[in-house]
């Protein structure tokens, strides 16, 4: 009698394989949105404001501030009084993600294109000039821009799919082993702003930079040259393969192009400016690192911990008097450094969640920090005559540093909230 | 779902002991057990303490255990049992209770790219056993509960991509923006079914 209850608690053991284990997955997809270039040509052109939505490089030019919005187009904003700015025009530009200025010639990327707007009156600007095809390194994940068609947005789809599940095909791994194995499956008000640039002046994270009529563009591993001495038609002129890969930024100063990339920063001569050299070399671990430079040292910020890849957060002053052999000065331990701008004897870092700090880099040996403007995560900064503005993911801060001990933020243009 | 349940278990607990100096009649009972789980994703362990009061033919108590089917997790469940007839060899139980995760590694070893780890939280689920047993009587005290079952336990995963905003290669290409990331969420449902041996100490 016993025998035949406990045989009879085995038996469900023979339907187990008809029992199934089951996911019910939850997910979201992006579906593109194409146009022709024709179409996206067509789309350039000024519109009223409209909503920052993804803040990214940064140019002034005289009181104005461009402000790409990172695929989108170009926001002009009108910063005369910091304590007010007011975006007074948007220039729709898809695919726009790099920009630079040259007297009233904006020089924009539109996907693989380089197009040239004239901005002489920033409420009617007039499309100058498209290049086809001199930025073939921008990319969209699987899909290649060079078919003729661009993605002009993507369109987000939510998603909910259940199916059996079974070990091998699960996501994740976590460790699946038994007590044995039996199977195994501000308050300051400016009244004018005296920082305004008669040259435009970008963010130390711009890929554009301009010098001696040229236009140097970089890639992921090359250097572009454009000649803009017509200015509203630049022509492309060569590609410099360069020493390093994974570039982020380039910084011109001078006669000499700076640079920044995941594993250092090249120093390159542009003494001819259609074929620059490379001059000298700093290496260092991998992050990220933009950098500016002044007539004796380079400051390059380290920022690890990202997509950049390494652990370092710091600053690294180097030694550039002889360009040929820059050497490492001194290191300064920072919390997450991006984008970076001197001004005089002032350097401004943004430095993560921690803000915009102040330093006094009068003696590049004995760097001092002067004070640290909080509440913001900035990405980039441009510092002038006592003004700064940082772009952050939630707004465009205007700083007033005039004393630097007193560094504080004056106005903010808000960020469309996701 | 979480919270409910761990107010519940308290509720009983408190309850139950409460009982205990006022009905002289009720006596307690305490079990380890093991057992063996069987399902389409394979064969696993369980091992479980489960003790509380017993009244009559009824037991009513509390019960903790690890199990090892897929994903690790500590199921805590309240422990219904009837035992039938005078003998009361033959009986019948019922668990419900809340599975916490227990998994170990987190890391997600398809993406290399640096750093190499994403954020996976594992979310806890529901745990029900329901099944029959067998009573050997070992002793005065002590017997041997051989029972059978069937086991639900359900878990999940998320997702998290590290966020991939680049402040120098900026994109709105929906992989690359830290915006456009989303939660993958996976909700497992675990149907097994379990041979168990406990040995109940008194």
């Amino acid at each position: 009698m016993q025998t035949k209850y406990l045989l009879l608690l085995l038996l469900p053991f023979t339907v187990a394989s008809c029992m199934k284990d089951t996911v019910k997955e939850s997910y979201s997809f992006f579906r593109p949105v194409y146009q022709t270039k024709d179409q996206v040509k067509a789309g350039i052109k000024n519109a009223p404001s409209v909503e920052i939505e993804k803040p990214g490089k940064i140019i002034l030019k005289d009181h104005y501030l461009f402000l790409n919005d990172v695929d989108k187009g170009v926001h002009i904003i009108d910063i005369a009084d910091p304590a007010n700015p007011k975006k007074i025009s948007f220039i729709s530009i898809p695919g726009c993600v790099d920009m630079a200025i040259n007297g009233n010639y904006l020089y924009a990327d539109c996907y693989t294109d380089l197009v040239t707007i004239d901005i002489a009156n920033p409420l009617q600007v007039t499309v100058k000039q498209f290049l086809n095809g001199v930025f073939p390194h921008r990319y969209y994940g699987a899909f290649f821009a060079d078919t003729g068609l661009v993605i002009q947005k993507w369109i987000r789809v939510d998603t909910t799919i259940s199916y059996p599940y079974s070990s091998g095909s699960r996501n994740y791994f976590f460790e699946r082993t038994g007590l044995f194995t039996l199977s195994s499956r501000g308050g300051f008000s400016a009244s004018s702003f005296s920082g305004t640039a008669s040259v435009a002046i970008a963010g130390s994270t711009a890929r554009f930079g301009l010098q001696q009529n040229r236009m140097y563009t970089v890639s992921h591993d090359d250097l572009k040259v454009f000649n803009i001495a017509k200015a509203d038609a630049p022509a492309y002129v060569n590609k410099v393969d360069l020493i390093q890969g994974n570039i982020e930024t380039i910084f011109p100063y001078k006669n000499n192009l700076f640079i920044g990339a995941q594993g250092g920063m090249s120093i390159y001569s542009a003494s001819n400016p259609d074929q620059p050299s490379l001059l000298g070399q700093f290496t260092h671990v991998r992050s990220c690192d933009p950098v500016v430079a002044d007539d004796t040292h380079a400051y390059v910020t380290l920022s690890g911990g990202s997509f950049c890849g390494g652990f370092s957060n710091q600053l690294d002053i180097v030694d550039i008097k002889n360009l040929f052999s820059p050497k490492l000065l001194k290191t300064y331990p920072l919390k997450s450094p991006k984008g970076l701008s001197k001004d005089g004897n002032t350097l401004l870092i943004c430095d993560g969640t921690d803000g915009l700090k102040l330093f006094n880099v009068a003696d590049p040996s004995n760097v001092t920090h002067i004070k640290t403007v909080s509440g913001f995560d900035p990405h980039d900064v441009i510092a002038i005559q006592g003004y700064a503005i940082a772009v952050a993911s939630d707004g465009i801060f205007l700083i007033d540093y005039r004393q630097p001990i007193n560094a504080e933020i004056i106005g903010k243009i808000e960020v469309k909230k996701n | 779902m979480k919270n409910i349940f761990i107010a519940a278990i308290c509720f009983l607990s408190t309850h139950l002991q409460a009982q205990t100096g006022k009905i002289k009649k009720m006596t307690s009972y305490l079990m380890p057990q093991i057992a063996l789980i069987d399902g389409s994703s394979g064969t696993s362990t369980q091992i479980q303490l489960a003790g509380g009061l017993v009244k009559n033919n009824w037991h009513f108590g509390l019960g903790a255990g690890i199990d090892y089917y897929e994903m690790r997790s500590v199921p805590l469940f309240t422990d219904v049992r009837y035992h039938f007839g005078k003998e009361q060899k033959v009986f019948t139980y019922a668990n419900v209770g809340y599975n916490f995760s227990w998994v170990q590694d987190t890391r997600d070893p398809r993406f290399i790219l640096p750093p190499s780890s994403n954020a996976v939280k594992q979310t806890d689920g529901l745990y029900t056993d329901i099944g029959i047993g067998y009573t050997i009587k070992i002793g005065k005290r002590n017997s041997l509960l051989m029972s059978t079952g069937f086991s639900v336990k359900q878990m999940g995963e998320e997702y998290h991509p590290l966020p991939f905003s680049s402040w120098v290669w900026p994109s709105s290409t929906p992989w690359i923006s830290s915006e456009s990331t989303t939660v993958r969420k996976f909700d497992y449902t675990f149907k097994r079914v379990c041979f168990k041996v406990a040995y109940r100490l008194w």
